[in-house]
């Protein structure tokens, strides 16, 4: 299983440009294309993360993060969870590149393969921007009442969190 | 809302700093943050850009309306009052969310919101099918999360992809958890 999971970028490559030959995809051509949107994609997030590593750097090296962090430990502990990640929580659902910033400083300073470092990747990938989307998708349509989208929807995002804690708990000591 | 985080966060990290006897270090981090936010782009952007190429040639070979083709017969039985077209978007707009073509889901989710006010029988509020897909939207299950991975790798992780399963398992719980309380909350408001 664990070898499944480090070949699984592989799988993954082969999979694809297997299924773009079969396809009749000109996938040399259109990989290239697609590099090109990755160096645009790295210009536009820049400036965000900039933003966002600024604010957190002076937020963690000016020991405000720690301090916070202390004060709120006893309570984090008994839940088994991380304070650290408290940042992250509270900015992805607003910003997609801004979290991008807080979650590299997290895994950063605690290292991207200890608890901290996973339990911060999940709650990374198992949440969304959501207020963003809810903002655009609503935006659209005529009708105003939203109704209980809005509560579901931000209770979906804790329920992804408290879920990571719970996997977390049970996959790493 | 995100201006009074950035500012929270700069403005009192600032005073606790100057305060506690490290505003020689704030004002160093301030710089330095500079330098090293462009250290981290340039080692992201290499990683950024294979990944990108590679979700390219599954968005041209069609591997979207192909996922979308299998999880269709799923949002049929989920959503109750949607139109054909609307089902088209919804699922081509949560396989691209899953594939990570956030530029692609954008448009398709605007598309399936549109399509669903047809069929929304009071045009003032929102449907329960809209909240639904709002929701399942907030759940993102994400098959291959290309930017955390591509963060992992420039951070020095020893096995990047070792979040992929755990990220999927996650989310689909969530989704399932999500889509319950959906379906339990629409029937009071």
């Amino acid at each position: 299983m664990e070898y499944i999971e480090a070949s699984l970028i592989g799988i993954i490559f082969s999979f694809v440009i297997f299924y773009g030959i079969v396809k009749k995809v000109n996938i040399y051509h259109v990989f290239i294309q697609g590099a090109v949107e990755g160096l645009k994609l790295s210009y536009r997030v820049f400036p965000p993360i900039l933003a966002m590593i600024l604010a957190y750097k002076v937020f963690s090296d000016s020991r405000l993060l720690g301090f916070i962090t202390k004060v709120l430990t006893p309570m984090f502990l008994k839940l088994n969870f991380p304070p650290q990640l408290l940042p992250l929580i509270i900015i992805k659902p607003l910003s997609g590149s801004g979290s991008l910033g807080v979650f590299t400083e997290i895994l950063k300073n605690a290292g991207p393969d200890s608890r901290i470092g996973i339990m911060a990747a999940l709650i990374m990938g198992s949440t969304e921007t959501i207020f963003y989307t809810l903002t655009v998708y609503i935006g659209g349509i005529k009708a105003k009442k939203s109704r209980h989208a809005i509560i579901a929807a931000v209770f979906t995002e804790l329920i992804a969190v408290v879920i990571t804690l719970f996997y977390c708990n049970i996959m790493l000591y | 809302m995100i201006n009074y985080i950035w500012f929270f966060l700069i403005f009192f990290g600032i005073i606790f700093g100057i305060v506690s006897g490290n505003g020689e270090i704030v004002s160093n981090t301030i710089l330095d943050s500079g330098t090293y936010s462009v250290k981290l782009v340039i080692e992201l952007c290499g990683i950024l850009c294979i990944w990108s190429g590679i979700i390219k040639i599954a968005e041209e070979s069609g591997l979207n309306s192909f996922l979308s083709g299998l999880i269709k017969p799923v949002i049929k039985r989920l959503f109750k009052n949607i139109n054909k077209k609307a089902l088209e978007y919804i699922s081509l707009n949560l396989t691209a969310n899953m594939l990570g073509l956030g530029n692609a889901a954008t448009p398709l989710g605007i598309k399936a919101m549109e399509e669903m006010e047809k069929t929304n029988k009071n045009k003032e509020e929102l449907s329960d099918d809209m909240a639904l897909f709002l929701v399942l939207n907030a759940a993102a299950i994400q098959l291959i999360p290309t930017t955390i991975i591509s963060i992992r790798a420039a951070l020095g992780s020893k096995l990047p992809s070792a979040v992929i399963v755990p990220i999927i398992i996650i989310s689909s719980i969530t989704a399932v958890i999500g889509v319950l309380i959906t379906k339990i909350l629409e029937k009071f408001f």
